[in-house]
């Protein structure tokens, strides 16, 4: 983050965390200790983490949190009951159990070892009782990589506005949200370093998240990072989706972005009239749709021409 | 790319370095950390390491490396800076602190026998989209009793673009060519003058790969004339006011074939406050006219055969202001630091592209030096 402006820029949860903010330095870091806490709190790769505990825990007790920790584990939930499921924080059993996806271990599993840990993805056996979470089934694993960076930003969003800030761009590795300025955030090409198009923002709140298959792989992007918990498997109906929505609520656009990979084309205008949100898919033959733009209150969305 | 001009600097102080002091280098380690920021969002942190060793009476040998931790937008947001706040994608992997990071080591020798100096090296830089290389040579021979020196440098790199974003260029090279004749003389025992002439021949792919001119009915990336020629005069004196103040000063005019000239100014007070502590102010001016085919913004016409938009082609001053800072410890090791602030004029092809009236930028040094 330049000298020059008021921002900060670190890494957390093994991405790029960006705060840009009309608050002071002390603010910016006071956000950034944050980041760092919830990472240490929801870190799958730290096995002092609650996440963790919880997982190891699992068939055998609940694990007390408090109620700022309970928050995250019940909006997970609740995600995966609106989707009945498209979306399941319980995913880390194939995510982080087989193809151990974010690790050095990270292998293609066998289609017998699918089948079976396919069975331990259930978000109907996470259970939350007042200050407890528990795992039904020994070997289930929560894995909140499709709702934490997003939730973070909204956090951070939040925490900015109690300081007084009148304008910010958050970005936790591509999740953003902004507000109270006119940004142009633009939309990374799957299939170049180059980007796609530019959304350019009004001063109104409003949030982004991508989901796609182009970064994280095991061997090729068939093995992409985002399974489809009813088969154990991989979609391919896009590269790319982005999802957009006015407002402030990056952890539903964060599990939006996963359900609509799921999610084959002719289902894009339920999904999105359903969560109130604005897609661009890009699939593979490099057309792109673009879903429930008129609900959106925005300058416009500039392709790239060049 | 543009920070290759930093390398550069640094090996050139580097070259003046070792060409002043040759006869008296002792066997040093030097170690710091240098950083640039701008208002353009490009941030640079330099870790740096030198090493010289003499291997018998005549000869030394020297390695450097500096590694450039770089953060910029135009890296991270995909070209243009100014137009682009925040890049929405897929997780990845793992994604870095810095956008770029640039190893930059540099070897040498230097052989000195009282009336000839000759040093010579190599030096490679590795980027995510650059790879620079080159060899330089410096050769000084005293005369009249050592009142007077003669010089001569010769520097030739061959650099090779490897654009991001899939962009192919007409051609990969930047290959660049650097003689210099120069005389010190010492007019008293408290003045010293050096004139120096250059002359600098460039060929290949000379304008970036990512800057663009974007009009309504045009979208061109920069395009620039393959070769540049270039000259450049300077005086540089060092005047000992009193036993504890001295005066450094320099004039360079530089002109070249796409008719940018240039005009250089630099002045530095030193000011000894103790036996181990100086300080003192600098400031530089610089100003120079626009090249001979850039247009003003949005006047390009579709058929041109040269498109410009960066502000380094256009007529533009600028300012710097800084405090350097040497500290002597007992022991003999020395700690070195500065401070600089950079500022230009408004220029509307900076507004155009980075979306602030100027480029403002602070650069800082610091280092810690020790015989051994």
């Amino acid at each position: 983050m330049s000298f020059f402006e008021n921002g900060i820029k670190a890494k957390v949860m093994s991405t790029q965390l960006i705060i840009e903010a009309n608050v002071s330095k002390k603010t910016l870091f006071e956000a950034l200790e944050w980041s760092k806490k919830f990472e240490a709190t929801f870190s799958a790769y730290n096995e002092e983490s609650l996440l963790c505990k919880v997982n190891q825990n699992a068939g055998l007790k609940p694990i007390i949190c408090s109620d700022e920790e309970l928050e995250l584990f019940t909006k997970a939930l609740d995600m995966a009951e609106a989707s009945d499921g498209v979306f399941d924080p319980t995913v880390g059993a194939l995510s982080q159990g087989l193809y151990g996806f974010g690790k050095k271990s990270a292998k293609i599993p066998t289609y017998k070892e699918l089948q079976s840990a396919r069975k331990l993805v259930n978000y109907k056996n996470l259970i939350i009782n007042h200050k407890e979470v528990y795992l039904k089934e020994k070997g289930m694993k929560l894995d909140f990589g499709g709702i934490g960076k997003g939730y973070v930003a909204d956090k951070i969003i939040n925490y900015l506005q109690t300081k007084g800030a009148t304008k910010a761009l958050v970005n936790v590795g591509g999740e953003i949200a902004t507000f109270g300025k006119r940004y142009n955030i633009a939309l990374k090409d799957p299939y170049s370093k180059g980007n796609l198009a530019i959304v350019k923002t009004l001063q109104s709140p409003l949030c982004i998240s991508t989901s796609g298959d182009y970064e994280r792989f095991i061997a090729s992007k068939k093995n992409h990072h985002i399974l489809d918990n009813k088969t154990a498997k991989q979609n391919h109906y896009y590269s790319s989706v982005t999802i957009i929505q006015n407002g402030i609520d990056c952890t539903l656009l964060d599990a939006v972005a996963t359900i609509v990979f799921n999610t084959s084309q002719e289902f894009l205008k339920d999904i999105s009239q359903k969560y109130g949100v604005a897609i661009i898919a890009v699939v593979e033959s490099g057309e792109i749709y673009f879903e429930n733009f008129k609900s959106l209150n925005i300058e416009g969305v500039e392709l790239f021409a060049l | 790319m543009s920070l290759k001009y930093l390398l550069i600097s640094f090996m050139s102080l580097l070259l003046l370095e070792v060409s002043t002091l040759a006869s008296s280098i002792k066997d040093s380690v030097s170690f710091g950390v240098n950083s640039y920021n701008d208002n353009a969002d490009v941030q640079v942190y330099s870790p740096t390491l030198a090493l010289f060793k003499k291997v018998s009476h005549e000869w030394m040998v020297g390695f450097s490396m500096r590694i450039d931790a770089i953060s910029a937008a135009s890296i991270r947001n995909g070209a243009n800076a100014g137009h682009v706040d925040a890049v929405t994608a897929a997780s990845s992997t793992e994604d870095a602190l810095y956008d770029d990071i640039r190893y930059a080591p540099t070897v040498m020798a230097t052989y000195d026998d009282g009336e000839n100096m000759l040093s010579f090296g190599a030096y490679y830089s590795s980027e995510i989209d650059y790879i620079g290389k080159a060899v330089f040579m410096n050769y000084v021979r005293q005369l009249n009793e050592q009142n007077t020196a003669i010089g001569i440098g010769i520097a030739q790199s061959f650099d090779t673009w490897n654009p991001v974003y899939d962009r192919e260029l007409p051609k990969d090279n930047r290959n660049e060519t650097k003689i210099d004749f120069s005389v010190n003389q010492l007019i008293s025992p408290t003045f010293s003058m050096q004139a120096i002439y250059s002359y600098m021949y460039s060929e290949g792919f000379l304008s970036s790969p990512y800057h663009y001119v974007l009009q309504d009915n045009i979208a061109k990336f920069e395009n620039y004339p393959d070769t540049r020629v270039g000259h450049a005069f300077a005086l540089k004196g060092v005047y000992l006011l009193d036993s504890a103040n001295a005066m450094n000063f320099s004039y360079r005019y530089y002109f070249d074939d796409w008719d940018i000239s240039s005009h250089t100014v630099n002045i530095e007070e030193l000011h000894d406050f103790s036996s181990k502590f100086t300080s003192g102010i600098r400031f530089r001016y610089y100003t120079q006219t626009k090249s001979n085919f850039v247009q003003d913004i949005g006047s390009y016409q579709v058929n041109d055969a040269y498109f410009a938009t960066d502000y380094r082609m256009s007529a533009f001053d600028s300012y710097t202001i800084g405090i350097p800072f040497i500290y002597r410890l007992d022991s003999g090791d020395k700690v070195t630091a500065s401070i600089d602030y950079y500022q230009t004029t408004d220029n509307e092809y900076i507004q155009s592209w980075y979306g602030v009236n100027n480029i403002t930028a602070v650069f800082t040094t610091l280092s810690y030096e020790f015989d051994f």
